[in-house]
């Protein structure tokens, strides 16, 4: 019994990013297509999401003037794709603070947004440095930090103390504390019902942003894991908690699911739409219809 | 400078006479005070919304008021061009209503809810202002993005071209 349909929803791109934003390390690689994604999850009566992207109202013009990103749809054009609204959505797990993963909150008025204490207790403590320091604070949007006011003030932000399982029934948020930011987390979905960890899928936010952090990027060696280009935190941090990924599931580095990865389109079975955006599926709930078809 | 930037790197297109670049160079140093002030406030609002009892008290308080009055000299000494007085008139209502902000919050006991509306309203018009003059004028960014993990750094001229700083002198025809 499969209890969730999963997908990864693209809704906006770099066309072309350097590589050695993404694998640590990996100076005159070259560019690469970089895709902002994020994830639906529908099953057990509910309707909740990995991230929520950024507003294009608030930072959008600056993004596509200054990053060259493209092709911005709003959540309401991109989870229409799966016939869901906005307003559906009931859950949304924050993996990380960044504004390209919760900078839109705004744009889905029903739901709960699960994030870690450290999280948010390390962005506050960082606006309060000396500028010398303003790196730490880098892509932090101050209109950001009003929102999460908003939800905190509106009950609907619930703030974790590292691991929790069972947030929703099978669905496991999990501390990778001190990595990418200071309190990252990914999210697990126990999709198989039966205690089969062949069927987790684990959701992975930032912590990994291709397979070459998964696998290394020499196919011809033996693989091993490679953090990602950014980390406030520990490298050494980060590849363990891709290691605890990679357990998490069953040993299988195809159920992490690194968000920008483009190949995901090769791995899954995915669709682009007419904006060049792209619908990877992961998962089919049982019942539910396929939406790359 | 703002978003960690020198300011050669300045992202300015438009052709600006050589008073309102000096003005340009100079207001950023208030533009990046009053977002500074203004992340500050909004992370002790965020600390008093989640219950912290660290919230009452907490230094970043006065590094926010601080912060603002520096701004708020700066902005006095700056002379403003007719290029750029749509800039200056936003950054100073800014200032105006952070200032708001952070009198009504330093002069309460207890961030309760309607403290904290109206201290929550100030700061989103605050930074309404902030982006307003970040459009009015090149080279302010209420959001550093200069070394963020996702966004494409030293990125080929977008679309529109505007990459470069172009300076253009008072006597020059546009």
């Amino acid at each position: 019994m499969t209890q969730y349909s999963i997908w990864v929803l693209e809704y906006a791109y770099v066309a072309n990013y350097h590589v050695s934003g993404i694998v640590y390390g990996a100076h005159n690689q070259g560019f690469r297509k970089l895709p902002y994604c994020y994830v639906l999850i529908k099953g057990n009566g509910t309707v909740a999401m990995v991230d929520v992207g950024y507003n294009e109202k608030d930072v959008g013009a600056e993004m596509a003037r200054k990053f060259n990103v493209e092709a911005w749809q709003s959540p309401a054009a991109i989870l229409s794709q799966c016939d869901v609204t906005p307003e559906q959505v009931e859950h949304v797990f924050l993996t990380h603070a960044h504004f390209d993963h919760m900078g839109n909150t705004d744009a889905f008025p029903n739901a709960k947004f699960y994030i870690q204490e450290k999280e948010v207790a390390k962005w506050v403590w960082a606006m309060a440095l000396d500028q010398r320091f303003r790196w730490l604070n880098l892509a932090t949007d101050p209109n950001d930090v009003l929102r999460v006011v908003d939800l905190a003030r509106q009950g609907r932000l619930i703030c974790l103390d590292g691991d929790k399982d069972d947030v929703l029934p099978g669905i496991d948020c999990r501390a990778a504390f001190d990595t990418h930011t200071w309190g990252s987390m990914f999210v697990t979905v126990r999709n198989g019902g039966g205690g089969s960890v062949a069927d987790n899928w684990v959701l992975a936010g930032d912590l990994v942003y291709s397979f070459e952090n998964l696998v290394g990027q020499d196919p011809e060696a033996p693989p091993q894991y490679v953090p990602v280009g950014l980390g406030v935190g520990s490298q050494t941090n980060l590849i363990f908690t891709t290691d605890q990924m990679v357990q998490e599931g069953g040993g299988n580095v195809e159920r992490v699911i690194p968000i920008h990865e483009e190949g995901l389109r090769d791995r899954f079975p995915s669709r682009i739409n007419s904006n060049g955006l792209r619908v990877t599926e992961l998962a089919l709930a049982d019942g539910e219809r396929s939406r790359v078809a | 400078m703002v978003g960690g930037e020198a300011a050669s790197n300045l992202p300015l297109s438009s052709d600006l006479d050589d008073r309102t670049v000096a003005y340009v160079l100079k207001a950023r140093e208030s533009f990046e005070r009053l977002r500074r002030g203004a992340s500050q406030l909004a992370g002790l609002l965020v600390l008093a919304a989640i219950g912290s009892r660290t919230a009452q008290g907490n230094p970043m308080l006065e590094m926010a008021t601080a912060v603002h009055q520096e701004a708020a000299d700066g902005l006095k000494a700056l002379k403003p061009t007719a290029q750029s007085a749509h800039h200056h008139f936003h950054l100073c209502r800014a200032a105006e209503r952070l200032g708001e902000a952070l009198t009504i919050t330093r002069h309460v006991l207890h961030l309760d809810e309607a403290v904290s509306d109206r201290v929550s309203g100030l700061m989103k018009e605050a930074l309404e202002d902030l982006r307003w003059a970040g459009r009015a004028l090149p080279g302010f960014e209420l959001v550093n993005f200069s070394q963020g993990c996702c966004a494409m750094h030293g990125a080929p001229p977008s679309r529109d071209g505007n990459k470069t700083l172009r300076f253009r002198s008072t006597g020059e025809r546009a």
